[in-house]
């Protein structure tokens, strides 16, 4: 392919930076209706995702750019998550800004709209890049901002308001846990630059480390919502327009984690044996409660908040193996999980644009909907992690990167906890199938690109678990 | 031209699977289907250019084969296997008459399924087969060949099932995939059993070579014998499902039920000689088992013996040649027993041409017949359809092994090396003392009577179907006509094929480019089964003789049996009986000992076991709601109370740290706590 040399790695990065502002300031120059903004949204995320597609993979240390941005494989594969779910929140999305859905009315302005997920996901990109603290918690809260923005982007609809109020004040108590944590991992080490920090963390440790190290993961358990910082996501998931909820529980919860893998395997990396108690606590409760909180939920948006609780304490688990197992299990597991989620989002959507979105609206859709049913499935049984999905092994790299430094207990405990799991995904799937319809059913309508997107969704969530190429970067790896 | 990628062979069918497929799945709705004369062209169009592909390559092949990776598979640190292909003089035959004897079949089916319903479903099943049968091929290590192993099993399946709404034909397709199945546990196991001896590396083929002359050259052979004889019994077993041998053989005349090119293609052709191909391909081992080559080779005699017996028995024109086909299959493992790859692939490569020529035969005279199957319902089609009567009885020479036709080299080559290689075999008795067995004479005396019995039953086919006078109802008469130029062509290029493939190796003439072909990649695994078994040389031209005269002998009996005997009015029904095929009763009774006591297993965990076992899970289902509803009721709505929550949960983490001394203590803190409890609580109590 084409030469892709060390420099031109940054240059998606600086595409995903302007991109922002050519979406939104193309607006300025057409008309309400007109269809450019979303055209140009179209045009370079997928041109960016593709770039990325050509940066090759295996190379070490990674390369620095101006001291504080370095672009590693795992940054790279990151950034393909990020973009993935940017594109499909996109995609989702777009159907919101054409008509109302689930009771709650019409959106407007999609370029703004797409413009804010590119910011969240330049937040994202800036956090996997960063090198200092300060770029550090600056990409954290570009990731973060936007969503709230996101969250009440219904203005006319009250519950989306208060969804945002709340997700602005647990999320500002969140920052300050954080600030806190890197004032005192500041106070600890007297430097901002991940590396300086790392030595003086291997030098040995102090009370102000674990003060620091405590703080930190306690902030970041809100954007992940680990137990028992959680509280926020049900309403927040619940109240949000459903595209932003799937947006937040893919990118947000991605760069989230990937927060944390920055922090476990950089500057804190040689303590990571001693807060891998912490780490299995924090996994064990949130997944633990994720699971029982799901199991009686009836609206569907709040039952997949609670999944995705659950789901970031699988993720957990990896961060206790070493590095590159670890790595690759989470972005591994991301990215299916990217996909079954989104799966999930999209019949969820359909159903909503003429339904509630309850499980009792679910009745009867295998008869009148064979594929929405099926696909509905696939997404479950993936998110559930049943062979041979895409989730299977997913789960099987985060439980396996876990088990490689002998925390069987706690996989052991992640494992049975799975039974839970696939019970309550087995209850979607039962009223989709199994339950008889009370009454009439409105007819359901799929637009092409929805059908195109769940089609190419399902393939993919099966496909992924035995496609080999996230070995190698998809378009770079390959040597034709 | 040779830097072709090797990816492109397999790419193209799989494109045909998608491309038929969708098809296929967009035209259910429609009441006509999609337009025939696309979806054919299509059908053969990618099958033929992966034929040209293999062409092109075969053509430039360099000696040592041509080898390459296409990405990684799996990737543990205990297993590692890459998706790589490895093209030498083994693979380049069985993927030139693969391929090609599939284009030809693909492009006959376009005549014989005229009309089908299923016409894009059917060919995006051949489309797959062959895609999976050329990955088997051409894989480079034994786990993608398990792959295309279970991929063409699985088309089989389909294929035999394709006309579904017949019960019967789904049986047949039921018992063909479980059959094979048994087998195909022998092939896993044998994978097991060779990498507990060598480790994950030695699934690649090139360094299974190498590790297996390792442990010849440095005498190790006596430390793993054993573990090796058990992996190659394994393997065989594999082998006798996938090639309907004893005692596994009972698939394959059921497996009749399918269309006829399906019979030809898989169940003729191709897919039941890749036991005989992964034999070859694993000669290394298999030459320094001498217990596993007896044991192949009497398996191989028997089913040889036994299918010819039965296939004088069949009234349905394609259970003779199903029957047939395992009998052949049963030379083949012989000449493997033996040690002679070679000629054993020599024997799959001219087979393929003239049994596909035989069905595609049959078929057509099924065709004529509006699909009539039974032989004593035909007779006299000679002068109705003489270009099908040609074929089938160029063919008929071919398999009878008349002078100058295929089968006459490669079957007198096998009746040879059975004697040449043949070892000598002491044998204990009871009493005390000895006695050598010539198992080489042994092998050849049953092969030759087999030849004899395949001259009669074949010989019996013929005269049954050709001549005579027509034995079926008036009016069906009137419409038998001969088949449309579309499968015409296949069958005629076939009958050339039939004829003239022999003489890619006729020693007697001192053609020997077939076995030079091969030379490099089985030759190795000869020369050492050889030096074990001690060959002798003998004169070949006594061999061709004796092979002739059997022919002769053959049909001569069949003429004398057959030509004026009066046929008996069929009582039963000549279609495929489902899952009871006649005359193989002995293995299907042995093989329902062996499914009862897994019927009674089945029925006890059904009806105890799972009765314990919900009762377990009801009580810890209804434990689990209940802490759901707990869960339920932890959240609160108020943005003050989850606030205040969640730094309680903060300021409870930094005690729990505090009190622990640090992070690393909090497992030790937690059972301090829970020690504690349980000392206050035995206190209260």
């Amino acid at each position: 392919m084409f030469d892709f040399s060390t420099s031109h790695f940054l240059i998606p990065d600086l595409l995903l930076l302007i991109f922002p502002f050519i979406v939104i300031g193309s607006r300025l120059f057409c008309n309400a209706q007109s269809k450019m903004p979303w055209r140009i949204a179209n045009f370079g995320f997928i041109a960016i995702f593709i770039l990325l597609n050509f940066i090759p993979l295996a190379s070490g240390e990674g390369r620095f750019f101006i001291s504080n941005w370095r672009i590693d494989d795992f940054g790279v594969l990151m950034r393909e998550v990020l973009l993935v779910s940017a594109i499909l929140g996109m995609w989702f999305a777009k159907d919101y800004f054409e008509h109302g859905a689930d009771g709650k009315p019409q959106m407007h302005q999609i370029a703004e709209f797409i413009g804010a997920i590119a910011f969240a996901t330049f937040g994202g990109v800036t956090v996997v890049s960063a090198c200092d603290m300060l770029t550090f918690f600056l990409g954290l809260e570009i990731a973060t901002i936007p969503m709230y923005a996101l969250t009440a982007w219904n203005k006319k609809d009250q519950l989306g308001s208060e969804a945002a109020t709340k997700y602005i004040l647990m999320g500002s108590v969140a920052t300050a846990f954080e600030l806190f944590g890197f004032s005192y991992l500041y106070g600890f080490a007297g430097s901002l630059h991940f590396s300086e920090i790392q030595t003086a963390v291997a030098s040995g440790t102090s009370p102000l480390l674990w003060v620091a190290v405590l703080f930190l993961f306690c902030g970041i358990g809100f954007k992940l919502t680990l137990f028992p910082f959680y509280t926020w996501a049900p309403d927040v998931y619940e109240g949000a327009p459903t595209p932003v909820t799937a947006v937040l529980s893919v990118t947000s919860k991605a760069t989230a984690i990937a927060f944390l893998v920055v922090l476990v395997f950089g500057p804190l990396a040689p303590i990571q044996e001693q807060i891998a108690p912490l780490i299995a606590l924090l996994a064990g409760t949130t997944l633990f409660v994720g699971n029982l909180g799901a199991l009686k939920q009836s609206r569907l948006r709040r039952f997949m908040a609670y999944s995705s609780i659950a789901q970031a304490g699988y993720i957990m688990v990896a961060l206790l193996g070493p590095a590159a197992t670890a790595k690759t299990a989470i972005i591994y597991y991301l990215f299916v999980y990217a996909v079954s989620n989104y799966l999930a989002f999209f019949v969820f959507g359909i159903i909503g644009h003429h339904r509630e979105e309850t499980f009792a609206s679910l009745r009867g859709l295998s008869k009148q909907n064979p594929s929405l049913a099926i696909s509905l499935a696939i997404s479950m049984f993936s998110l559930a992690g049943i062979p041979p999905l895409a989730g299977f092994f997913g789960k099987f790299h985060l439980f396996y990167s876990g088990a490689s430094t002998g925390h069987y207990m706690l996989v052991a405990f992640a494992v049975l906890n799975n039974v839970l799991a696939l019970f309550y995904y087995i209850q979607l799937i039962k009223s989709a199938w199994v339950d008889e319809p009370d009454g009439h059913l409105t007819p359901l309508r799929l637009t092409r690109r929805q059908r195109a997107v769940i089609v190419a969704l399902s393939i993919a969530v099966v496909a992924l678990g035995f496609l080999p190429f996230l070995s190698n970067n998809i378009v770079a790896g390959f040597s034709f | 031209m040779t830097n072709l990628p090797l990816w492109l062979i397999p790419l193209f069918p799989l494109l045909g699977t998608i491309l038929l497929g969708t098809i296929a799945v967009v035209s259910s709705g429609s009441k006509k289907g999609a337009a025939e004369n696309i979806v054919g062209g299509l059908a053969v169009i990618f099958p033929a250019m992966s034929f040209a592909c293999v062409t092109v390559l075969a053509c430039g092949m360099p000696e040592s084969g041509i080898r390459e990776t296409l990405c990684n598979w799996i990737d543990f640190p205990l297993l590692h296997v890459d998706i790589g292909f490895l093209f030498d003089g083994l693979s380049r035959i069985m993927l030139l008459f693969v391929t090609g004897i599939g284009t030809l079949i693909a492009l006959y089916s376009i005549g014989y399924m005229h009309g089908d319903r299923g016409f894009a479903r059917f060919f995006a099943y051949i489309n797959l087969f062959l895609f999976s049968m050329i990955v088997l091929v051409l894989s480079d290590n034994l786990l993608l060949t398990f792959f295309g192993w279970e991929g063409v099993g699985l088309c089989s399946y389909l294929l035999i099932g394709f006309w579904n709404k017949d019960l019967k034909n789904c049986k047949a397709a039921n018992k063909a995939f479980i059959v094979n199945r048994v087998g195909d546990i022998g092939f896993l196991l044998g994978m097991l059993c060779l990498l507990s001896i060598g480790g994950a590396a030695v699934l690649n083929y090139d360094i299974f070579n190498q590790f297996m002359q390792m442990i010849l050259n440095g005498g190790h052979l006596d430390l793993v014998f054993t573990l090796l004889t058990l992996t190659g019994v394994l393997f065989f077993v594999g082998c006798t499902g996938k090639s309907a041998q004893i005692p596994l053989l009972t698939w394959l005349p059921d497996a009749m039920a399918g269309p006829t090119p399906v019979s030809a293609l898989i169940h003729a052709a191709t897919m039941v000689t890749s036991g005989v191909y992964l034999v070859a391909r694993m000669g290394k081992m298999f030459c320094m088992l001498p217990e596993v080559l007896l044991l192949i080779a009497f398996v191989g005699m028997f089913t040889a013996l036994w299918a010819a017996i039965t296939g004088l028995f069949q009234n349905d024109i394609k259970k003779v040649l199903a029957y047939s086909t395992i009998s052949q299959l049963g030379y083949m493992f012989m000449a493997a027993g033996v040690c002679a790859f070679d000629a054993s692939i020599f024997h799959v490569f001219t087979h393929a041409f003239f049994k596909a020529a035989l069905f595609l035969g049959a078929g057509a005279v099924i065709h004529s017949l509006a699909g009539e199957q039974d032989m004593r319902k035909m007779g006299g089609l000679l002068k109705k359809t003489p270009v099908t009567a040609c074929v089938m009885i160029f063919a008929f020479f071919a398999i009878v092994g008349f002078p100058g036709f295929a089968g006459f080299w490669s079957k007198d080559l096998i009746l040879e090396k059975l004697v040449s290689n043949g070892p000598v075999i002491a044998m204990p008795f009871a009493l005390g003392g000895s006695v050598n067995v010539p198992v080489g004479m042994i092998l050849y005396v049953v092969g030759l009577a087999t030849a004899v019995i395949t001259a009669v039953y074949m010989g019996r086919l013929i005269i049954m179907t050709f001549f005579g006078e027509y034995r079926g109802s008036k009016e069906s008469e009137a419409h038998i006509h001969e088949a449309p130029a579309v499968m015409l062509i296949p069958m005629v290029v076939l009958t050339f094929g039939s004829i003239f493939a022999g003489y890619l190796w006729a020693d007697m003439i001192g053609i020997t480019f077939f076995k030079d072909s091969l030379a490099a990649a089985l030759g190795g695994a000869e020369a050492v089964g050889e030096s074990i078994l001690s060959v002798h040389h003998v004169n070949p031209v006594l061999f061709a003789v004796l092979g002739t005269l059997a022919a002769l002998l053959g049909m001569f009996i069949a003429w004398r049996v057959y030509a004026n005997k009066k046929i008996p009015t069929p009582k039963d029904s000549g279609a495929p009986e489902g899952s009871a095929a006649a005359w193989t009763f002995v293995w299907d009774y042995i093989h329902v000992g062996f499914v009862f006591p897994v019927r009674v297993i089945a029925w006890i965990c059904d009806v105890v076991v799972d009765k314990f076992l919900q009762a377990f899970q009801w009580t810890l289902g209804a434990i689990g709601e209940i802490l759901g509803d707990g869960a339920s009721t932890f959240q609160v709505r108020r943005v003050r109370l989850q606030l205040a929550l969640s730094i309680t949960g903060v300021a409870l983490i930094v005690l729990v740290a505090l009190f622990a001394e640090g992070i690393v203590g909090i497992p030790d803190f937690v059972f301090k706590l829970i020690d504690s409890v349980k000392s206050l609580l035995g206190r209260v109590i």
